[in-house]
């Protein structure tokens, strides 16, 4: 190859070239670096560069699925020895941890190559990629929209072409969202399928977890592959996975019953382009044989929302409050976005008690979810209610939790259910509006079903694919 | 037939008389009653009848299954029974029927089983004695000024008495190995996420608490947690996957296990001797069965442990108070609460969410230690109790400072609630009675997941060791 091509490759594709000796490890490292370097100033996407560990990392001995693919990880949790991680927040000491997460360790022990770490929202709190302390992500497809949220910086990387592959993780649709409107496979894989140690047992209350962003199918299925799995100490743990996803995928799906969204949860519509991105979707799997029809699962998203609000502004507030022991600062208004602090204080107010009922609401929904996957094998919804908006959409310094909130969820009225059931969801990108922005389609799972998912998704991909769409990208 | 063999067998065993034809269903739950109906008003075990529901189930065939015609008790927590009230021995939980099974008991009753009824408890699960103001308190069968235990303290004292081979249980501190300890049963508290709380609890007290069930023997645990744990993928979370069927497991002996022993609790402090015997002889035997053992304990800080512990199960009761309250309209107070879970109420309604979540913490990072430990250990054998069953009416339930009314406690159950927060399995077993006559449990604590482990141990024990024929002299 020249390495002109390396935008033409997913990281299995690279994995491949350096397993064959056509390039060497520390050649597509410095190409992702020139590309960094040339790219990110208008993309903002890298937020922390790590050159010289990695070019000793990609110089080292590498092994695994992934051997020399240059990496990023997100700017949230992640935590290495070599990188500090903010969260996009300056309360955060800019400090490297005093071990990596275990999740690090499996990335570099597939012989991802990690060069810095990518931009996200203050806690990843909200579904764009803007903050005080980093400033925006721009969208590679026009750099005036929001990359989505909260793993924007590392979606705007991957559909820029810096790399193929990056670290993101999801706890109400951080995944999904940036894949969505950045143009990505993104899977949210099922509550306890990824250890949180050695820091955490669980994210949010199991709300949260990690995978990656990719170009490919099946790349997020080896990335799966290589990470997930848990250990001792874990709380608990998902339902088995397959010996490997990566063969799993290959495998055609049976014949699937399909349901798909025409409207929000709470009856509304939503945007058109969204509407013909699921109806496209809808057609390519019937058309794939399936079973597809309207219909969505009763969940309640008036009553469902408040208590995911209440698990994250908990969350928050437990955070904040131990980075300030730890740290010892006092957490005051003007170290925090307006979102952040008005949810801290919310979380600061809540008692155990509500706490414990809105996990407790959460979990039934999670009871209804499931009775609507006897019926139905997946669940089709727009990943996004709008077109990616721009950015400055949403105002950030807003503190009332009702207002700012509720701007993200008209925005992002379907991915949080996901994190609330606990099951997995994958963003696909199978339609482009008129404006040439991506408008994803979210497949949701039954709980412990990634392989269903990426059975389907890889068949979709085969019979409707996108790779050539990155061609366009002109940044 | 004349049921002079009824107390010999095991559920199983009772199971093949039917499928046999030996004997009918409805003849096993007729000597359950009778023998309730003899020995229940000396142990107040079962404190809801469902003898007339019993016997029609019987009377139309029980369904075929590992259990058909079994008889059997439900406790009073959790585990709805259509017909049954669930008051969680408590006088401010309406005695309402349910109107649906709970999923864990309509796969009791798909396996053949069949409920008499429901068992007594202390308020709300919350203390490892049976006593409480709605019901009186429980008694242990093998001596009747003694506590049974709890919270499962009426299942245990049921079966110890011989009136049923096995009854449902929880655990969410010790609940079921605590009774199991003092009644002298087979009492396994599973993985967390191993059996589904469908449908109306996800994961009770934080995940603290499991269902499973006591028994006499090692066989009829791993038969009921075979028909038990199903995945239920409406569930929040799961645990580690089952490895086959446990009944088919515990035929083969375990490898052989590198096994710890505690010898102290926590702090350093020693165990009354009849304890400190029950774990020699219990190291002696596993020694004699090729196992090693060696004298190692976890670093766990059981003091910031307690106040997690604490915490969590004071929020826990407080969301489940006011969910009473909003229900029923009642105002809690010493009418309908007792002064302990009352105390226990007003603690945990003024926790803040921040609080819980760091409780919470505290737990996984527990998990984290014990996942350390396991690296070198498979099993760690410990006391189930500090000391021989309590005599009734030494924890104080009408103390509503809860600090005094734990106090007795917090020494007397010194290893079982850390696995509650671990979300590990572990199990209580019968292999020592005291002086008096009273039984003393050790338990044996596996990785997380670990449960076929237990029981192959425990198969392996009861061979070596058996106890089925013991009874009390009621």
């Amino acid at each position: 190859m020249t390495i002109s091509e390396y935008g033409k490759y997913d990281a299995l594709g690279l994995a491949a070239l350096v397993a064959k000796k056509k390039v060497k490890p520390i050649e597509l490292l410095e190409e992702a670096i020139n590309r960094a370097e040339k790219l990110n100033p208008k993309l903002n996407a890298i937020v922390y560069k790590d050159y010289e560990n990695a070019r000793a990392c990609a110089k080292g001995k590498l092994r695994g699925p992934f051997a020399g693919v240059p990496f990023l990880l997100k700017d949230i949790f992640a935590f290495t020895t070599t990188m500090p991680t903010r969260q996009a927040s300056k309360f955060m000491p800019a400090i490297p941890w005093m071990h990596n997460s275990l999740l690090v360790d499996r990335f570099l022990g597939a012989g991802l190559v990690p060069f810095g770490k990518t931009n996200v929202p203050e806690f990843g709190l909200v579904a764009t990629t803007e903050s005080k302390l980093y400033g925006p992500a721009h969208n590679p497809w026009n750099l005036d929209h929001s990359t989505g949220g909260s793993s924007g910086g590392s979606a705007a990387a991957v559909a820029g072409g810096i790399i193929p592959m990056a670290h993101a993780n999801d706890g109400g649709g951080s995944i999904r969202i940036p894949a969505s409107a950045c143009g990505l496979v993104g899977l949210k894989p099922t509550r306890g399928r990824m250890s949180n140690a050695p820091d955490f047992g669980e994210v949010i209350d199991g709300l949260a977890t990690d995978l990656v962003v990719s170009k490919s199918v099946r790349d997020t299925a080896a990335a799966l592959d290589a990470t997930a799995g848990p250990v001792q100490g874990d709380p608990y743990w998902a339902p088995p996975q397959p010996n490997s996803y990566l063969e799993a995928m290959k495998r055609k799906p049976k014949k699937l019953r399909i349901a798909f969204a025409t409207k929000k949860l709470d009856g509304s519509a939503f945007h058109p382009d969204c509407a013909a991105a699921v109806k496209h979707a809808a057609k390519i799997c019937d058309d794939l044989g399936h079973e597809v029809e309207e219909g969505s699962p009763d969940l309640d998203q008036s009553r469902l929302i408040p208590a995911f609000m209440a698990l994250w502004g908990g969350s928050l507030a437990n955070g904040i409050d131990t980075v300030a022991m730890l740290t010892g600062q006092k957490p005051t208004e003007n170290d925090f976005e307006g979102t952040t602090w008005g949810l801290y204080e919310q979380g600061k107010r809540l008692t155990a008690s509500e706490y414990i009922g809105a996990k407790a609401q959460l979990q039934m929904a999670g009871r209804t979810a499931a009775r609507f996957h006897e019926k139905y094998d997946m669940w089709i919804s727009p990943t996004l209610g709008l077109p990616p908006v721009k950015l400055g959409f949403f105002d950030l310094s807003e503190r009332d939790v009702a207002k700012s909130f509720g701007a993200q969820i008209d925005y992002v009225p379907f991915t949080a259910m996901q994190n609330a059931t606990g099951q997995p969801a994958i963003n696909l990108p199978l339609y482009w509006n008129k404006d040439s922005l991506p408008i994803g389609v979210q497949f949701v799972g039954r709980f412990g079903d990634e392989e269903g998912l990426l059975r389907l998704a890889a068949s979709i991909e085969k019979a409707a694919p996108w790779a050539h769409r990155y061609d366009s990208i002109r940044v | 037939m004349a049921f002079a063999e009824y107390g010999k067998l095991d559920g199983l065993g009772l199971a093949a008389l039917v499928k046999e034809k030996k004997v009918t269903a409805l003849e096993l739950a007729d000597e359950a009653i009778a023998r309730a109906e003899r020995i229940n008003p000396k142990i107040n075990a079962i404190i809801f009848k469902a003898f007339d529901a019993a016997r029609g189930s019987a009377k139309n065939g029980a369904p075929d299954g590992p259990f058909s015609g079994v008889p059997m008790l439900l406790k009073d927590m959790r585990a709805g029974a259509v017909g049954m009230p669930t008051r969680s021995g408590s006088r401010m939980v309406p005695a309402i029927p349910a109107d649906h099974d709970a999923t864990l008991v309509a796969r009791y009753r798909a396996a053949g089983l069949i409920p008499l009824g429901k068992t007594n408890v202390p308020e709300f699960g919350i203390l490892p004695v049976s006593e409480s103001k709605l019901y009186g308190p429980a008694r242990n069968p093998w001596n009747t000024d003694h506590t049974p235990g709890g919270s499962s303290g009426g299942s245990a004292a049921a079966v110890a008495a011989g009136i049923v081979p096995l009854a449902h249980a929880t655990d969410g501190g010790g609940s079921i190995r605590i009774p199991a300890s003092c009644c002298g049963l087979v009492g396994l508290k599973v993985s967390r996420g191993r059996v589904t709380q469908g449908p109306d609890n996800a994961d009770s007290t934080a995940g603290l608490s499991v269902d499973n069930c006591v028994t006499r023997s090692v066989r009829d645990t791993a038969a009921m947690l075979d028909l038990s744990s199903a995945l239920d993928f409406s569930d929040p979370y799961f645990a580690p996957p089952q490895q086959g069927s446990y009944l088919d497991g515990i035929k083969s002996a375990p490898k052989k296990l590198r096994i710890a022993v505690s010898t102290t609790n926590f702090l350093g402090a020693p165990f009354h001797p009849d304890v400190a015997e029950a774990v020699q002889k219990a190291v002696k035997l596993c020694e004699q069965l090729g196992h090693t053992v060696e004298e190692a304990k976890p670093a766990v800080n059981s003091e910031e442990m307690t106040q997690a512990f604490m915490t969590l199960w004071a929020t826990a009761s407080a969301f489940g108070i006011e969910m009473l309250m909003r229900m029923t309209g009642q105002k809690p107070s010493l009418d309908n609460l007792e002064g302990l879970t009352l105390g226990l109420y007003e603690r945990g309604k003024a926790v803040p969410a921040v609080q819980q979540i760091g409780a919470q913490q505290m737990m996984y990072r527990v998990a984290r230690l014990m996942g350390k430990f396991h690296e070198q250990y498979d099993l760690w054998l410990t006391p189930t109790l500090a000391q021989p069953p309590l005599k009734i009416g030494t924890i104080d339930i009408d103390e509503q400072n809860i600090e005094k009314a734990f106090a007795p406690i917090i020494d007397y159950v010194p290893f079982t609630a850390t696995q509650n927060a671990t979300g590990q399995p572990a199990i209580n077993l019968p292999l020592h009675w005291n002086k008096a006559n009273l039984p003393i449990g050790v338990q044996f604590v596996a990785r997380n997941g670990g449960e076929m482990t237990l029981l192959q141990l425990a198969a392996q024990i009861e061979q070596a060791q058996p106890w089925f024929d013991k009874y009390p002299q009621l």
